[in-house]
């Protein structure tokens, strides 16, 4: 290879920061570097531009977009500190969800082509928490617009999330807190992580699901693997992306909460939904399962509220009626679960026959929760019952039908071996925060396995795109 | 003091992003020396030739590459040849294929194949010269051929390891991945460059390539003149000697034509020897459809064409350092059994096909059972010329081995036949070898192998009438 094969990767105009790109790396360590080099009263000025840079690389429309809201929320949020009412909480509210509504649903009820601006759930969302937390007086007004704007305009959270809180932000960026090294590290590391999750493991795994799940003569077992592979395909996927997010916030001093604990070992819909994208499960329980009354109106109420908050989940997701029923789905067997455990008296059960419901109960919330996702990923009744047809289909297992070489089974096993292991290893301990504080020899002779393995295996170059991230766009 | 501590941590995040690069380099790097595809066809077999030992590099499209036999002309002039070309090669990718050769040989001709000059050859845009471009080159030639594609593609053609990577999957172990491909003499193609074309249905019909007295008003692209200017200086800086050519093919307009005919004016304006082969076809008995596939030619009117351009190479170019080499030799000798075997699987004319085994150094197999048909007069005097001198007439039975163009073993009974340690049962419906029916039709048939016995062509001939096609009799 040549020296000269960098400079021909300098691309001639702003490339799209897509977070699997080189670009997005080098945009990265440059913004976080630059945040180091100068002294820490500019760094929110350097984050700001940062940010500003990020969205404009996917089009100016969007950064004007987020512009305008953000100027919106801070001046609310100043309202509502002069003012405190809930006309003006009701009136911000109604024009943030709105917007969101008008981007999201418009172009499917108007039969129109609509698009979303970048991020715009995920930031309307986060506007929407600070509003009333700042009316709610459980959050301190922030003044300082560049601190705002730092919040709210955040890159690393802006495309898929984490739907972060503003109290813990607004203070560190406040502090102008010291970097560690370690810290560093454990960021650098999840960043890292997170690429070889989403680029080795997860596109790869989704590449063998849509060979089998698009190929209309493979039938039986074989296309319920695919479904299993799916249901893999969109954790690895969001959960990678999360980890990017997370280990980039952490290298500008912002401590964001892990997003994913290890959802398929959930033994429930309760507990899975206490796994699983855990920034908008809060959000959702905080901003509308409380104030609809949670449970302490009744079972019926309660029930209904469970329904309603998962009903407002399937169309955050999306705009089409498979959403919806998918939301609607999660609440109705999320209810009747806990009337099953209310009325079974399972939290009463021996220690014994608990562990083995609970055993009996990840197995069972697996297949419940990958099912559902034939609703999240077809739009139509008509393609989710043609996949079901063929689950139903007597044909033996075969790997070899899909076109898969000797290899590529070989790895597949290993992926989803590892996969397993990884994350019992999670569901006990943060395996990343323990890897940042291995001895510097082995931890670097980790990074090398893991670029040779990258390197080989990952899902780039001529061949194929890198797939983009499934959350990117709700 | 904190921010000196801020500098210190800087500074250590910077040497372990440097240091993580690095490993990304090298690491790069190492995979894609091993990730190399080893495509015994073209991809190494240049880079495995001995340095120097090329007398004739020809460069040009898909057209160079099917109708250029250099085993063929190997043994019309006995130089050393190998094309370097690849589909729709343009002229700028030729230049640096030339550059890239000029590492490792010193030819005393370069000849050069014009399709892609003509407007037509626009209708092939392809990628696949580039990749092959990519194969064959290295360093600075790599990367100014690539330097004509989009930033993208270029970038991931430059890397091959970028295209290659996935190839993991046809690996057979995980060990086997880091293996490095390592080049031998085994890595040099016997066909030097040579793509097989072998026509599998008999024509109906056929032509000579068209050729029209008229012309328009054209202009060659100027890159075209850029790069047969840069050809012509970077051939005379090495004191090689340059040629033009032209292989005949079909759908070749008047337009088309007239740049053709612009090349051979900047030739002719340079000092640059040209054949035209298209205008030359009704002379050289070259048949669309029965040497032409409407693309590309058959191997038997590669044939053909090389047979042309060694008889006017011999006559007016001179070649004072060829070397013999040993190990050359032997590879083109391997070389002449399949494209042997290529051209008869094209010939279905049996005169033509019983006179290219004249001088055939391989094994040949004859079975004739007369079963009441009278042999056709024609057929004789060529069988004769073969070594098998037998007044058929008188026999009902009769089998025969040649090796080397000499007559081994014949018998009118039906038997076994030891030789060289394969067993050949000869029998009056067909033809076993070691156990394996190679043959069972006809009254009259041979079977040709290839050296090493790896590959063989049976023709059946119904040598009793003249024969159902009026194509078989052209040029008798």
């Amino acid at each position: 290879m040549w020296i000269g094969d960098f400079y021909y990767t300098l691309p001639t105009t702003l490339p799209e920061l897509s977070v699997t790109s080189v670009y997005f790396v080098l945009f990265v360590l440059l913004s976080f570097i630059l945040s180091r080099i100068f002294k820490s009263a500019l760094r929110p000025y350097i984050l700001l531009i940062a940010n500003c840079i990020f969205v404009y690389s996917f089009g100016l429309t969007y950064l004007k977009t987020l512009i305008i809201i953000t100027l919106i929320t801070y001046l609310f949020g100043l309202i509502l500190k002069a003012f405190r009412s809930k006309y003006f909480l009701a009136f911000s509210l109604v024009l943030l969800i709105g917007t969101l509504c008008y981007f999201k649903y418009a172009g499917f009820l108007l039969n129109k082509s609509i698009v979303a601006p970048l991020g715009l759930s995920f930031y309307t969302f986060k506007a929407i928490s600070y509003l009333v937390d700042v009316y709610k007086e459980e959050l301190e007004v922030e003044l300082n617009p560049l601190y705002f704007a730092d919040y709210l305009m955040f890159f690393p959270t802006i495309t898929a999330g984490p739907i972060n809180k503003a109290k813990n932000f607004l203070e560190e960026i406040r502090i102008h807190k010291q970097l560690e090294y370690k810290e560093y590290i454990s960021g650098i590391s999840l960043i890292l992580f997170g690429i070889f999750e989403k680029m080795v493991v997860c596109d790869y795994i989704g590449n063998i699901s849509s060979r089998i799940l698009n190929n209309s003569e493979i039938v039986g077992t074989t296309v319920i693997f695919g479904i299993v592979l799916y249901s893999f395909q969109i954790y690895l996927d969001f959960d990678s992306y999360s980890n990017i997010a997370i280990g980039s916030a952490r290298l500008f001093g912002f401590k964001i909460p892990k997003n994913f604990n290890s959802p398929y070992l959930a033994i429930s819909l309760k507990d899975f939904w206490n796994r699983w994208h855990i920034s908008l499960s809060t959000w959702l329980k905080d901003y509308i399962y409380i104030p609809l009354g949670g449970n302490r109106k009744g079972s019926i109420r309660k029930y209904i509220n469970i329904i309603a908050v998962f009903v407002v989940s399937g169309l955050w997701h999306g705009s089409t009626w498979n959403f919806l029923i998918w939301g609607l789905c999660h609440g109705i067997i999320r209810s009747l679960e806990d009337y099953l455990t209310y009325k079974l008296r399972i939290n009463e059960l021996n220690k014994t026959i608990r562990m083995a419901l609970n055993l009996f109960g990840v197995f069972l919330n697996f297949v419940i929760v990958t099912s559902l996702w034939l609703i999240f990923k077809y739009q139509t009744p008509g393609e989710v019952l043609a996949i079901i047809s063929r689950c139903l289909a007597h044909t033996q297992f075969s790997l070899e039908n899909v076109g898969m070489t000797i290899m590529e089974v070989k790895w597949l096993w290993m992926l989803l071996v590892s996969i397993l292991i990884i994350d019992i290893l999670r569901n006990y301990f943060d395996i990343l925060n323990r890897f940042a504080q291995i001895i510097f020899p082995v931890r670097w002779m980790v990074y090398f396995v893991m670029v040779i393995v990258f390197l080989i295996f990952g899902q780039y170059g001529g061949e194929f795109d890198v797939n983009d991230f499934i959350y990117r766009w709700f | 003091m904190n921010r000196y501590k801020d500098i210190k941590i800087v500074s250590q995040i910077f040497i372990s992003i440097i240091s993580f690069f690095v490993i990304v380099f090298l690491s790069f790097t190492f995979l894609n020396e091993r990730f190399r595809t080893k495509d015994a066809d073209y991809n190494d077999c240049f880079k495995a030739l001995p340095e120097n030992s090329m007398d004739v590099i020809v460069l040009g499209s898909s057209h160079a590459q099917y109708s250029f036999l250099p085993t063929l002309f190997n043994q019309q002039t006995g130089l050393y040849s190998h094309i370097l070309g690849s589909a729709c090669q343009p002229y700028e990718v030729s230049f640096e294929m030339l550059k890239e050769a000029y590492k490792t040989q010193n030819p005393e001709l370069v000849i050069m194949e014009i399709y892609t000059a003509t407007p037509l050859s626009a209708g092939c845009l392809t990628d696949g010269c580039y990749v092959m471009a990519g194969y064959q080159m290295s360093g600075e030639e790599k990367y100014n051929t690539f330097n004509y594609l989009d930033e993208e593609k270029a970038l991931s053609y430059r890397n091959e390891f970028l295209n290659n990577h996935n190839n993991w999957k046809d690996s057979l172990d995980f060990s086997e991945l880091l293996k490095k491909v390592e080049l031998n003499d085994s890595d040099i193609d016997t066909t030097f460059g040579y793509r097989w074309n072998t026509a599998v249905l008999p024509p109906w019909n056929y032509w000579h390539p068209m050729v029209y007295n008229n012309s328009e008003e054209v202009e060659l692209d100027e890159i075209d003149v850029e790069m047969l200017n840069n050809i012509k200086q970077l051939c005379d800086s090495k004191g090689t000697q340059l040629m033009l050519y032209m292989v005949p093919m079909d759908s070749i307009d008047i337009r088309n034509q007239s740049y053709r005919d612009k090349v051979w004016e900047w030739c002719e304006s340079n000092n640059v020897l040209y054949q035209d082969q298209i205008r030359m076809a009704p002379d050289i008995g070259y048949y669309m459809v029965i040497h032409n596939d409407g693309a590309h030619s058959y191997t038997n009117g590669a044939s053909i064409t090389t047979t042309l351009l060694s008889g006017y190479i011999k006559d007016n170019f001179t070649f004072n350092n060829h070397k013999d080499n040993e190990m050359l030799n032997e590879k083109y000798e391997n070389g002449n059994g399949s494209t042997m075997l290529a051209t008869l699987k094209t010939e279905y004319d049996p005169m033509k096909y019983i006179k290219y085994l004249d001088g055939y150094k391989g094994t040949i197999l004859l079975r004739y059972n007369n079963n009441g048909t009278k042999i056709n007069d024609k057929l004789l005097p060529l069988l004769k010329n073969l070594g098998i001198d037998q007044e058929f007439e008188n026999k009902n039975l009769y089998f025969a081995l040649l090796d080397n163009g000499e007559l081994i073993y014949s018998t009118s009974d039906e038997g076994e036949f030891e030789y060289e340690g394969k067993l050949y049962d000869f029998r009056d419906w067909g033809i076993k070898k070691n156990m394996d029916v190679i043959n069972n039709e006809s009254n009259l048939s041979l079977v040709v192998f290839n050296n090493d016995k790896s590959d063989y062509v049976v023709k059946n001939i119904d040598y009793s009438r003249v024969w159902e096609y009026g194509y078989n009799w052209y040029g008798e």
